[in-house]
């Protein structure tokens, strides 16, 4: 199937399991008829907040957690300082402020469930002017944020179970970002053979590569909470070492770009051409590699740079085609790994 | 005359500030909060002062929906995103009012559309982030038409606010983030170079990734995630690099800017950040040199030295928003040491690694953008 209409089918699929999710919240509220009851909806929405299944499962870890500590910390708020002084209400914007800065820097998303359950029964306490009906209020949001998680944990899990899986995100990730590092060589060779300035467009290419490293582990953050994990763990560890590596060569290249030119008597504008176009076609066509496919192109630059007159060693063309020739060993190493886990896997 | 160096104690205030920088460098997370905390104190004073019956939940929603805006760009994405929030609470608190406890039947139907319409978005995914979250808050609202139109008029001021606090954020903070990512990447370039060139491994090395937090566990966040998995300190350092340096050009290529004091500061920045971005790719190359550096015959020390204080200089600079001034010798220094090396390389004795042949192609490359750093650097700071 085309990639983006399966893209497009498994975000509807995605939808399709969140709203259900959402509309039995609602209609439990309405059924139960429980002034807390909106406690079970407003948690659904925040587990498929960002819909994937590892942040659904992390989130609703998180939720538990978060929800427990900030009722707690509510009912101390509210039954100890406010009970001696009520001008300790004055604190309460700092202590928000606090929680957001911490999640910003440690990136907990318990940090936000504790905000939430913290500061509504405190809210509710202020502007009803009563005091916290701790056996009450207390048992009936953390009965209210479990059942939530066990509704949204079972639509994940049976409705279009594969839709909000990370490994197709991954696996459309992963293809992107080489696709644009394919595509800074087709950059990084025409400026290098014509000695030209990086244009605007160009520089757009790097950033969007590195968007694609970012989103790839963002995505990868998620992951982890998923059950098939456990097998492709080694894998991924590796796919981002070695992603590491190839931004170091990729940086190198650049590097040359931008302080040398292609030297003609060592090595012609078509040669260079031909082996960056097949390093870019190798980048373009990852998948058929961790499937199997094999070329010789490592093999054609280590013989080059072997038979390098000593003149020409320490030239930044030769500096250049050495960065390519390890690109293509990472490349190999790399498509090997995966080859071999997925045939492992399959016996 | 003074025999002894006094070294002062440093203050509690310079402890706590060197922590938060350390923790936040770019001040970005501190803004983050404040971005979750302001409009929602702004709804928490409005509602205090107006005492709008039903409207309680403006002083919670407001800091959510403007934080969609985060991760936009420009400021027709950040106030089409805010609108559609704001819609997509409007319409689902003005059904959960009008529907409940009347025709509940129709109202989770109702509901269902509504939200697989939200969760659906591709384009606008920050709306499905918060809509839903705060649509079921109304149903601890009361009933009824006062109630759904309440709901409407309310989400008409949270957009107001919301829209106020892009304009008033982007006012207040963009001289400060610019400038603490410019600085953060000067630093982060500075302590690179320091830490592939200088010789003393271990008391360096120490230094700087304590200054860094590489020890620290932020398993949370997925740039911490992966740094946990790579085994070299060089590579977690380098990672970070890679995503300081992502971080800034969001800011300094993609944000869109409204004010002109702003516009200027950014353009003046523009050309900065990307001879940065060339002096990172330089860096690269002097990552192997602590192999190669037992067979050093060339004297680099000096050129090494020329350097960092030419990277310590720049990082003064920006902090203090100083013209550069050039030094003639810093030029002397460096076009001396590339005639020897150039000599040497031509003559057929030259036997050097290629590895150490990529270390002085990286130095010479380095020295080459720095020259033109800091003529840009000696340009008038645009006043605010």
């Amino acid at each position: 199937m085309n990639r983006d209409l399966l893209k497009s089918k498994l975000k509807y699929q995605e939808a399709f399991a969140a709203s259900i999710a959402f509309s039995i919240g609602i209609a439990l509220y309405l059924w139960l008829d429980t002034f807390y009851a909106y406690w079970l909806p407003m948690m659904i929405a925040t587990m498929f907040a960002l819909s994937s299944r590892g942040s659904v499962i992390k989130r609703s870890h998180d939720r538990i957690f978060g929800t427990f500590l900030g009722v707690c910390a509510a009912f101390c708020f509210a039954g100890s300082f406010l009970f001696i002084d009520f001008q300790w209400v004055y604190v309460l914007p700092a202590i928000w402020f606090l929680i957001f800065y911490i999640q910003g820097t440690t990136g907990s998303p318990a940090l936000p469930a504790l905000a939430t359950a913290m500061f509504i029964p405190i809210i509710d306490d202020i502007t009803e002017n009563q005091i916290l009906q701790s056996d009450r209020v207390f048992l009936q949001r953390l009965i209210f944020t479990s059942v939530a998680i066990a509704i949204g944990l079972i639509c994940e899990h049976i409705i279009y179970k594969n839709a909000a899986s990370n490994s197709s995100k991954m696996k459309y990730n992963t293809r992107s970002l080489f696709n644009n590092m394919a595509n800074i060589l087709s950059v990084a060779c025409s400026t290098f053979k014509k000695d030209e300035v990086l244009k605007d467009e160009q520089k757009y290419t790097l950033l969007s590569t590195m968007d694609s490293i970012s989103s790839m582990e963002s995505v990868y953050s998620s992951l982890r909470f998923e059950l098939s994990f456990e097998g492709q763990q080694v894998v991924l560890k590796e796919i981002f070492f070695k992603i590491q590596r190839i931004n170091v060569h990729l940086r190198k290249i650049l590097c040359f770009v931008n302080h040398s030119k292609l030297e003609e008597d060592y090595l012609s504008e078509d040669k260079l051409i031909y082996f960056d176009e097949r390093l870019a076609d190798k980048f373009n066509n990852i998948t058929n590699y961790f499937y199997g496919r094999k070329d010789n192109l490592t093999h054609e630059l280590f013989s080059f740079l072997l038979n390098t007159n000593v003149k020409f060693k320490h030239s930044p063309t030769y500096f250049y085609l050495k960065e390519l020739y390890y690109l293509s060993v990472t490349v190999d190493s790399v498509s090997s790994l995966i080859y071999h886990r997925k045939s492992y896997n399959e016996q | 005359m003074e025999f002894f160096e006094i070294r002062k104690t440093p203050s509690l205030f310079v402890k706590i500030k060197s922590i938060i920088r350390s923790y936040d460098p770019t001040f970005e997370h501190l803004i983050y909060g404040l971005k979750y905390t302001l409009p929602n104190l702004t709804g928490l004073i409005l509602f205090l002062f107006m005492r709008r019956p039903f409207s309680s939940t403006i002083y919670f929603i407001t800091s959510y929906v403007f934080a969609v805006t985060i991760t936009k760009p420009t400021y027709k994405s950040k106030i089409s995103d805010i609108f559609l929030v704001c819609i997509a609470i409007a319409c689902g608190q003005f059904l959960i009012c009008m529907l409940k406890g009347a025709h509940n039947g129709y109202l989770v139907t109702a509901i269902f559309i509504l939200a697989f319409f939200i969760y659906a978005t591709d384009k606008h995914r920050a709306v499905a982030d918060v809509a839903p979250m705060w649509i079921s808050v109304s149903l601890s609202v009361g009933y009824g038409w006062i109630n759904s139109v309440n709901q409407v008029i309310e989400m008409g001021i949270v957009f107001i606010i919301a829209v106020s606090y892009l304009y008033i954020f982007e006012y207040l903070t963009s001289k400060l983030r610019i400038k603490a990512s410019m600085i953060y990447i000067a630093e982060l370039i500075y302590d690179s170079f320091y830490l592939f060139t200088n010789r003393e491994k271990k008391i360096t090395s120490r230094d700087i990734y304590n200054k860094h937090l590489l020890d620290k566990n932020f398993e949370s966040r997925a740039d911490g995630l992966i740094e946990n998995y790579f085994v070299s300190n060089r590579d977690k350092f380098f990672h970070k690099v890679t995503v300081a340096e992502h971080k800034a050009s969001k800011l300094i290529l993609n944000e869109e800017y409204h004010f002109l004091k702003n516009k200027r500061y950014i353009n003046y920045f523009v050309a900065i950040y990307y001879i940065y971005r060339k002096l990172i790719r330089d860096i690269t190359m002097l990552m192997e040199y602590r192999k190669q550096r037992d067979q050093v015959k060339y004297n680099t020390d000096e050129v090494i030295n020329n350097i960092n204080n030419r990277l310590k200089k720049i990082i003064k600079a920006i902090k203090l928003e100083e013209k550069i001034v050039k030094h003639k010798s810093d030029n002397e220094i460096i076009n001396n040491w590339i005639d020897i090396i150039e000599n040497c390389q031509k003559s057929p004795e030259y036997n050097e690694t290629v590895g150490y042949s990529q270390f002085l192609y990286g130095i010479r490359c380095m020295a080459n953008d720095l020259d033109v750093l800091e003529k840009l650097l000696s340009r008038e700071i645009p006043k605010m």
